[in-house]
């Protein structure tokens, strides 16, 4: 852990902000079912790694191919709530990470078990500045905890429910 | 607001985190780095039968003790919530909200026990460098359910 000084020069300042705003967004505009906008926080090739939860391998996908997961996987939700928190941002150069803690909280009503499944964990972000400004290279979702029913994420994509 | 004074709340925000951050990968050290050296660290419970602290130190060597404590855990999850910060030349106090999670139990078992905190910080800046000169952590509620599937 570095120390926690503060440098006062505009560019450290406006990029520690700016990132703080991407990361929001990241969660409103999931939040928000947003795809189109969702699309623009990414860099042109992203190091993508749930395997915590999911198994499998890290995969590299393009901003179009990511969002396109996200919609078949989240978009059947009744609701979707993103907590990230407890940003700490590295800053080098047009480079930068940030590690954060996650919660999200997944709800669909369904016939079958319980509405809602919450997960708990970390995320560590891979940033570059891009000549459109910073965008997200990276990102490692590492499970901590999770309660509830995850079947809903299936039950969500198979269709509406009854 | 001045830069000076937006880079100083960015970097006192940044300390908050990075105490959150040190506890969840138990990074003792990290943690205690935070603190200035006479820091005074103090917890209150809402619910204790009496309004004295539960728990006062003085100085950032006696910390160890209290974030060993964390390893009882499986792993913590600390959500830093809003933050209100006021600002002196080199010194500043604050309010931060935050629920911290605790998991605790085997894998047949395991609990979630959730402590809703208010952070009340008084921050001093040396250097260059933004420590914890006093940390008072408010316990408001705790909860504690059960972990786990329920399809």
């Amino acid at each position: 852990m570095n120390a926690i000084t503060s440098d006062p020069t505009t560019t450290e300042t406006e990029d520690r902000l700016a990132i703080l705003e991407l990361i929001g967004n990241l969660a409103l505009l999931l939040d928000a079912r947003d795809w189109d906008a969702l699309e623009g926080l990414w860099a042109d090739q992203v190091h993508y790694d749930r395997t915590s939860l999911f198994g499998g391998e890290p995969e590299t996908l393009t901003p179009a191919e990511l969002v396109a997961g996200y919609q078949a996987a989240l978009g059947g939700l009744d609701a979707l709530h993103h907590l990230i928190t407890g940003h700490v941002i590295s800053l080098d150069g047009d480079r930068a990470t940030c590690a954060a803690n996650m919660q999200g909280t997944h709800v669909l009503a369904n016939a079958s078990g319980d509405q809602m499944w919450t997960v708990g964990g970390r995320h560590d972000y891979r940033l570059e500045r891009t000549a459109d400004g910073w965008r997200i290279a990276g990102l490692t979702f590492t499970v901590q905890w999770a309660t509830g029913n995850m079947h809903i994420v299936t039950l969500a994509a198979s269709g509406p429910q009854p | 607001m001045s830069p000076d004074e937006a880079a100083d709340r960015l970097a006192i925000r940044g300390l908050v985190d990075a105490y959150a951050h040190c506890a969840d990968r138990r990074d003792a050290k990290g943690q205690m780095a935070l603190f200035a050296h006479d820091a005074h660290f103090v917890v209150y419970y809402a619910d204790a039968p009496s309004s004295e602290p539960q728990l006062e130190l003085g100085s950032r060597d006696e910390l160890a003790a209290v974030f060993d404590d964390l390893n009882q855990y499986r792993a913590t999850t600390h959500f830093n919530g809003q933050s209100t910060f006021e600002m002196g030349d080199d010194w500043a106090t604050g309010e931060t909200y935050c629920l911290a999670h605790h998991i605790a139990g085997d894998d047949d078992a395991q609990t979630m026990f959730v402590a809703s905190i208010r952070y009340e910080d008084t921050f001093a800046k040396a250097d260059g460098t933004w420590l914890f000169a006093e940390r008072k952590l408010h316990v408001d509620w705790t909860d504690t359910y059960p972990l786990g599937r329920r399809d």
